[in-house]
């Protein structure tokens, strides 16, 4: 008698090298459900030591190519926690429009081009634009992510790896003018953003989807005020309410044998959910009108604890980067070159912003000379691998009568949920069911 | 001289007045420095600039230009940039006399059609210097603080007012309102010209420059230099008279269509002289600082009718980083000069081509044949596809054309044919860049593009009555085999002709199938020889190098002419071998090889010393060449 | 003509110069047209088996398995492209081979050390031959289709192989080294990004390797003697993106 394993030695379409290893006992029982990434270690946390604090947001950002805003960001927040540095309101406003850029083309690339896919049966977004019909979504598509990778461009520099935004503010700010012409653009984008929430919500409504309900512990940044991105308190659907420089006091990590990365748990609680979901579900009155106007339309309420419709909630993030973008433009206006000034100052502190795919915390000690001695980086999926673990022991039971290849593309639909950044997990995707017969 | 003034006041009204019917460009504040920029009104200028980050050089040889598009393989279209009418004001003497210089190198031998366009187009309004800039050192060249030529206003700084002078016909009209100078505005022009004249203590003494240097090739001050120029080009990039220029074409991804576009290339940059097969002809960082430095010092002047090729703005030493310094290097030279020695400097003859079509238009071509020679190596016989053109196409033994695929590029080859056959000419050649390598996989009736002929072939005149020793080696035996066709068809004006061949392997011999008719033709010997035979291969001539030949020869250095062609190694054995036989630099003819990417003496890659190798050469008498400062063999 | 194979690899890396491989939106479905992609796991479930005519390798090589995995890869791609400064120097993660020994590195980041295996972080041409790079932190896209055009004609792309400095003075940019000061790397670094940090008045950082010829001791020099940089300073900033390539070394070593 053998186990029946689910293996996919890697995961294609997510960011880096994983895999997942599932192996079903003869009686159906899960004998092993993980994720293993196998993203090799990178040693970011090493080679910090000894550099220069204004250095750290610029090389962090290097952790991730599709999220690389969320990491800089944290950094650049912990290293002027740190060393008490303070920048202007406009500095603030285009962190965040920065913010939203990645967002935007960040949802755009895993919506269409990374998960959509799987719910249509094609293998990949190139296949689905070799369907007539389907390449004018792929083309609207690829517009909406270039849109977002603009917004990058004008306020960051570029699309990966911002070069404009520094420890203490933007060493280039971008022309109002140039502002404008996005808003027009970001205007015109709104209503292929909507179909996108329409879409999402009719591809995750088909069986076996609606069914597959886990009810976790849901974490995110929250501001009262406005939907938080770069800067909020830490909560979570269970009650936790924290300041976000307490991070590491509330989540731990353990390291876990035949994974380069760690999984996390919430202090004296157990696995927990990070990205759109949770923080559709947290924040939802802080969303822009419309986008709370499109979640009514397709039938989304909060909380909703089925990860499956992380793409619906990406959907509606879509519509709200858009709507938060064009307010972030109006407030700008017309900005005006500061130059970005801070002193080397001893302190330690941590600081933690919304990655596309969750929650990013970076933090650490600077000496007196601006020298880094310590440096901890957490990655939002991370956080996410031992609950998709969880999510596995839960769905695969109900998911046994299914053929073994269609089992497995509904386990890499369940990494896909997560949009997981390995490089960043590392600090990836093989699915492998096994079931005994 | 014919001069007006204009009240401080009033240069706004000047100004706008401009603006009706030219677009205004002058000198903008850019953070800390100066740029020349789009003038919106007379407040944007800031004529107390000392200088700007690029020359107005910028606007007559732009950084990127598009020479023409094409769209498959054949289409032509498109003529550049068009220009309209343009105001600088505000130029700087030493900028004012760079573009004098300019001038030679575009207007001179082939007109180039852009740079021409946009002279035509532009007004000048220069600004004389009443106060002198930190690194400047024009006084040296009599390149400012004031201008004496090319402008059409010249405008001097007296306090309240500018003293305007007339400087074209044009000017003039531009100055119509203006009161005339008196007599009083014009000795204070004067007064603070010379004032201003006093204070630029900075200078180079230009006296014999090209003496100096010559005898100072050698010099610890180089190897100095090398040490701390950090190769990045910056001096040359914002040099005012620097014109180099690489031309590469550009695709879009259909593959087919795209442009042909030159771009503002460096003598500083380590790939400057690359050629197929990444050979790199100044690979050593002196090399390339001795080259920009004698080229702005000296040989610019040689090559463009004494037009300086240095005006002494100081661009190059307050952009460089570790403050390199032309009027530093010249002192360090002149505080320790080498021994004196007689130098004769070599001046190229300046030809004047003024094409009818633009210089940069390739005529389409033909392939009318292909035959080949050696594993790698190929004749294509061509065809222009206007029969005009082909009828009226003759050249020298020796010369070159330029043979585009579009799309690919560009590349300078011989002509192996003797324009003795009206109906095609041929080029053989081996494939071994981008270029040759794309011709290679072309068919018999595709198309190329074709410019040329250019250059100096072989001294067919000269040999006239004489003996001829021709000597080739590898591929050089191509562009000498017109010079034998040419021969045999004037058999009896030559006296004794002998050709001695030298390949690597007798696999890598060109032409074999005709040797049995050269040796047929009176009087004259061939002699072959190889480095090495392969196993299995039939050879009944010579081995070894091609100087080992020159024991079997009957040609004595008496009534004679040599002509050698092939890798440079292998030519310098050659002369080295023939002089000690007695003979002398004047009798021998080389052909060089160097990176071109115009052919007519607009990119500057090809250079050595003064030389264009393009337009100079290809073929130069060993006599001229042989004392160049950068030592050929 | 039979559409060439292209194929995407990824080792220790941030995955960000696949993304712009992605991010060339405008182009995308044009090069789509234009080529075969086989193997592009970001983009893609089915993936095929090479050989392939070009592939594009992107990040470091950091562990003994991945260099087990490059060394196939190369014998499966007849055109083999090392893509981004990971993938060309080694990158950042290189900064871990000069920071002490490779077990303080891994003794650093994690405490359970009985499954991690690495190895120094080196370029690819360290281990295997390679055909073409395309330099940066990120690669620049240009540069990219650039690559990719020139392959499809069968020659050599057209890349600048001089310093950051020539594109940066055709912008007109107020020198930041010259004029403020600030330590620009532009001068020693290979060009290609437009000058994209010294055009943000944000100096160089040299993330595209050493330019042709570059001289890094010398401005290391300045940086030491004029910019009043620590010997520190001047180590971290040539032993940061390209600190395996001998040039960049001459630099940190030069103080």
């Amino acid at each position: 008698m053998s186990d029946r394993r689910i293996f996919v030695d890697y995961i294609a379409r997510t960011e880096g090298d994983g895999a997942i290893d599932i192996i079903i006992g003869p009686n159906g029982e899960l004998k092993k459900a993980r994720w293993e990434v196998w993203e090799p270690p990178r040693f970011f946390e090493a080679f910090l030591v000894g550099r220069k604090a204004e250095e750290v947001p610029e090389i962090v950002q290097r952790i991730c190519g599709i999220c690389p805003h969320a990491h800089h960001l944290a950094a650049v927040r912990a290293v002027e926690r740190a060393m008490g540095v303070k920048v202007s309101e406009q500095t603030v406003l285009l962190r965040e429009l920065l913010h939203y850029g990645d967002w935007i083309q960040s949802h755009a690339l895993h919506v269409y081009c990374l998960a959509v896919p799987d719910f249509l049966g094609y293998e990949s977004v190139i296949a689905m634009a070799g369907n007539s019909e389907l390449l004018p979504i792929v083309g609207k598509a690829l517009q909406l992510k270039r849109l977002g990778n603009d917004i990058s461009c004008i306020v960051g520099g570029r699309e990966v790896h911002p070069v404009a935004s520094t420890v203490g503010g933007f060493t280039a700010v971008p022309e109002g003018s140039e502002l404008r012409k996005l808003k027009e653009r970001l205007k015109a984008a709104k209503e292929f953003a909507f179909e996108t929430v329409k879409l999402a919500a009719k591809l995750a409504s088909q069986p076996p989807y609606p069914d597959l309900v886990r009810k976790c512990e849901h974490v995110s940044l929250h501001d009262d005020k406005r939907y938080a991105i770069n800067d909020g308190r830490l909560v979570s659907t269970e009650g936790l309410n924290v300041p976000d420089w307490e991070y590491p006091v509330w989540i731990i990590e353990k390291h876990v044998p035949s994974c380069n990365c760690k999984h996390a748990i919430i202090k004296g609680r157990d696995s927990f959910m990070v990205g759109p979901l949770p923080r559709v579900n947290n924040n939802f009155e802080q969303l822009s009108a419309d986008a709370k106007a499109a979640a009514k339309e397709v039938g989304f309420t909060a909380p909703c604890f089925n990860p499956f419709m992380s793409i619906v909630a990406r959907g509606i993030e879509l519509v709200h980067s858009i709507d938060a973008s064009i307010e972030l433009i109006d407030e700008l206006g017309d900005p005006k070159y500061e130059e970005p000034k801070f002193e080397y100052k001893a302190g330690e502190s941590y600081a933690v912003t919304e990655a596309a795919r969750g929650i990013c915390c970076h933090g650490g000690r600077i000496d007196k000379d601006g020298v880094v001695q310590k440096w901890d980086i957490v990655a939002p999926t991370a956080r996410n691998v031992y609950n998709l673990e969880k999510d596995f022991e839960e769905f695969v039971p109900k998911l046994l009568h299914l053929s073994d290849e269609e089992l497995t593309l509904k386990c890499e639909i369940m990494v896909r949920n997560y949009d997981p950044c390995q490089s960043c997990a590392t600090h990836s995707i093989k699915v492998r069911i096994r079931r005994e017969e | 001289m014919e001069a007006f003034v204009l009240p401080k006041a009033e240069l706004g009204g000047f100004v706008a007045k401009l603006k009706a019917d030219y677009e205004v460009f002058g000198p903008v504040a850019k953070d800390t420095e100066f740029v020349f920029g789009p003038i919106a009104a007379a407040e944007d200028l800031r004529l107390d600039y000392d200088t700007t980050i690029l020359p107005p050089k910028k606007y007559f040889h732009r950084p990127v230009e598009t020479l023409f598009k094409f769209d498959g393989a054949v289409e032509i279209a498109g003529e550049g940039e068009k220009v309209g009418k343009q105001v600088l004001f505000g130029v700087h003497p030493c900028d004012v006399n760079a573009l004098l210089s300019l001038d030679k190198v575009f207007l001179g031998t082939y007109p180039d059609p852009y740079y021409k366009a946009r002279r035509e187009n532009t007004v000048i309004i220069g600004l004389n210097c009443v106060a002198p800039c930190e690194n400047g050192f024009c006084s040296s060249f009599n390149t400012g603080p004031a201008m004496d030529a090319g402008f059409d206003l010249a405008l001097t700084d007296i306090g309240d007012r500018y003293v305007v002078e007339v400087g074209s016909a044009a000017g003039k009209e531009l100055a119509a309102g203006l009161a005339a100078a008196s007599a009083d505005d014009l000795i204070a022009r004067n007064k603070a010209l010379r004032a201003c004249q006093q204070k630029i203590t900075r200078r180079i003494d230009a006296e014999n420059l090209g003496e100096l240097l010559h005898q100072n090739v050698e010099h610890p001050k180089w190897e100095e230099l090398k040490e701390e120029c950090l190769a990045c080009g910056t001096c040359t990039t914002v040099c005012p008279t620097c014109f180099c220029f690489g031309v590469k074409d550009y695709v879009d991804l259909t593959l087919k269509s795209g442009e042909r576009p030159r771009t503002w290339d460096s003598c500083m940059f380590y790939e400057f002289s690359r050629v197929a097969l990444d050979h790199i002809f100044r690979p050593d960082r002196a090399a390339r600082i001795k080259q920009r430095i004698f080229h702005k010092l000296a040989y610019f002047s040689q090559q463009f009718e004494g037009s300086p090729g240095c005006v002494g703005c100081g661009r190059c030493v307050s952009t460089c980083i570790k403050s390199i310094d032309p009027v530093e290097i010249v002192a360090a030279i002149q505080a320790n000069p080498n021994p004196p020695k007689e130098v004769k400097l070599f001046t190229p003859v300046i030809k004047k081509i003024t094409p009818e079509k633009s210089p940069w238009e390739p005529q389409k071509a033909v392939i009318k044949a292909i035959k080949p020679q050696t594993k790698d190596t190929t004749t294509y016989t061509f065809a222009f596809v206007d029969a005009k053109v082909q009828e009226a196409y003759t050249y020298d033994p020796g010369v070159f054309n330029m043979i585009s695929i579009f799309g690919i590029g560009e590349a300078p080859i011989s002509i192996s044919s003797c324009a003795d056959v009206k109906d095609s000419f041929d080029h053989t050649i081996r494939a071994v860049g981008n270029v040759t390598n794309a011709l290679a996989k072309l068919q018999v009736g595709d198309i190329v593009g074709i410019r040329g002929p250019y250059g100096v072939g072989w001294p067919v005149e000269e040999m006239k009555g004489k003996n001829v020793l021709l000597v080739a080696g590898g591929i050089g035996l191509a562009p000498l085999r017109p010079v034998i066709k040419y021969i045999q068809a004037r058999r009896d004006q030559y006296g004794d002709f002998e050709i001695l061949y030298g390949a690597r392997t007798p696999n890598d011999m060109l032409f074999t199938d005709e040797f049995e008719e050269w040796r047929k033709i009176p009087n004259t010997r061939l002699y072959l020889t190889v480095d090495y035979v392969p196993p299995g291969v039939e050879w009944g001539h010579n081995i070894g190098v091609v100087t080992t030949l020159f024991d079997k020869m009957a040609s004595r250095p008496e009534n004679t002419i040599m002509i050698t062609c092939g890798p440079e190694i292998m030519m310098k054995f050659v002369v080295r071998g023939l002089l000690a036989r007695g003979f002398s630099p004047e009798q021998i003819y080389v052909s060089l090889e160097r990176r071109m990417s115009c052919g007519i003496k607009k990119c500057g890659n090809c250079q050595i010393g003064p030389v264009f190798v393009c337009q100079d050469g290809p073929v130069f008498k060993y006599a001229d060449i042989k004392d160049l400062p950068e030592e050929i063999f | 003509m039979a559409k060439p194979r292209i194929a995407v690899f990824k080792f220790s890396s941030c995955a960000g110069c696949q993304l712009e491989l992605l991010n060339i939106e405008d182009h995308l479905l044009d090069v789509l047209g234009a080529v075969d992609i086989a193997y592009f796991v970001m983009a893609k479930r089915e993936n095929h088996e090479g050989p392939y005519d070009i592939g594009f390798v992107e990040g470091a090589v950091t562990s003994p398995k991945e260099l087990l995995e490059l060394k196939k890869i190369r014998e499966e791609c007849k055109v083999l492209v090392a893509m981004g400064a990971c993938a060309c120097t080694g990158g950042l993660p290189s900064i871990k081979n000069f920071a002490g020994t490779q077990r303080q590195a891994e003794e650093r980041v994690y405490t359970e050390l009985w499954d991690i295996k690495s190895i120094p972080a080196y370029g690819i041409d360290y281990y295997v031959k390679v055909d073409a790079y395309l330099r940066g932190c990120p690669i620049d896209i240009g540069e990219m289709v650039e690559l990719i055009k020139s392959a499809l004609l069968g020659v050599n792309p057209h890349f600048r192989p001089h310093s950051v400095c020539n594109e940066c003075k055709l912008k007109e940019n107020v020198c930041l080294l010259v004029n403020k000061g600030k330590p620009c790397m532009g001068s020693v670094t290979a060009a290609g990004c437009g000058a994209l940090c010294p055009s943000l008045n944000r100096p160089c950082e040299g993330c595209r390797g050493p330019a042709n010829d570059a001289n890094a001791a010398s401005l290391a020099q300045t940086f030491l003697t004029e910019l009043g940089l620590t010997r520190d300073d001047v180590r971290r900033k040539f032993l940061k993106y390209a600190g395996n390539t001998p040039e960049f070394r001459k630099g940190a070593e030069a103080v």
